[in-house]
């Protein structure tokens, strides 16, 4: 990754242009043609620097409602736990933490009544407590990053 | 409440773009709308709240961002408002909610930052944390990634 890579993740990760020839206008910004544009994000891609481009959408809006779970697992289940917890399509994030309540994840469901449904099933299969932590109020929710300077 | 033209525009924007010269175009003739069309329903969901924003989603850790706490702090309900938006602030914060306190874990504020060294999470969390208002705080780091999705709607 060099700095011309890095000064398109910058602009594509704030707003993608929404225009007919996208990685066109990309270009102009940057003084690249639209196929080196173009070829450096499919390679950026390929590296899996870029997960995806596309839209992320608000859950609430779209009538769904997300939840942060923590759970104080025995250190030689949480492997164990965590397999049960990713075949869940509605956990969508997951991870051990060096804390007493060691798995925390991320649960959207279409309901709230789904939701309960869910969180009790879970904590039947992993023989665990399950602790609710819903967002009482959103602060910040923007995952844009300042992009590291200097060549890697 | 959207469309049916509307939740399959969500389906496909919640995939990877097309990688060809006019994306728009391609993903108008997939689900049978005008390439006009397709950007004034995407530029609705925007203005409407739907949609957060049209961006690439970046593997943070792969952009050398290698320090990744959730910094969790515990203060007065009269301050959670306040100190919420000076945390939120900080381009380095990236999630910042308020939650229920549990009984064992009394903390009222989580935050995700993200940084590309211990010095600069040192320096983020010693501007966070420098507060009369802050009673305690703790850093929680993330030993293992189990799973780090985009959530699929309507399927």
């Amino acid at each position: 990754m060099d700095n011309t890579d890095k000064k398109i993740l910058q602009i594509i990760q704030h707003d993608f242009p929404l225009v007919n020839r996208p990685y066109k206008a990309i270009g102009e910004k940057l003084d690249l043609s639209e196929e080196e544009v173009l070829d450096r994000i499919i390679k950026l891609k390929n590296e899996k620097i870029i997960r995806r481009i596309g839209g992320l959408f608000s859950s609430k809006k779209l009538g769904y409602t997300s939840l942060l779970c923590a759970a104080k697992v025995k250190e030689e289940d949480t492997d164990k736990v965590a397999e049960i917890l990713n075949s869940y399509p509605g956990i969508t994030h997951n991870y051990k933490r060096d804390n007493e309540y060691n798995i925390w994840f991320t649960l959207i469901s279409d309901s709230e009544e789904t939701r309960d449904k869910t969180i009790s099933e879970i904590e039947s299969k992993i023989g665990y407590f399950v602790n609710k932590l819903p967002a009482t109020k959103l602060f910040k929710l923007r995952a844009v990053f300042k992009i590291p300077e200097g060549d890697e | 409440m959207l469309t049916d033209i509307q939740k399959e525009i969500v389906k496909v924007l919640q995939e990877d773009l097309p990688n060809t010269k006019e994306p728009f175009v391609e993903i108008g003739n997939k689900i049978g709308i005008s390439e006009e069309a397709l950007l004034n329903e995407i530029n609705y969901l925007i203005d409407k709240g739907y949609l957060r924003r049209m961006g690439a989603v970046l593997a943070h850790r792969k952009i050398g961002l290698n320090y990744n706490p959730m910094i969790v702090i515990e203060t007065k309900e009269e301050y959670i408002n306040d100190l919420g938006e000076k945390i939120a602030a900080f381009t380095e914060v990236t999630h910042c909610y308020n939650r229920p306190r549990m009984d064992d874990f009394p903390y009222d504020l989580y935050a995700m930052i993200h940084c590309n060294s211990q010095e600069e999470v040192s320096e983020i969390v010693k501007k966070i944390t420098n507060d009369d208002r802050i009673i305690s705080y703790k850093l929680l780091y993330s030993t293992k990634e189990y799973k780090k999705t985009s959530m699929k709607y309507f399927i």
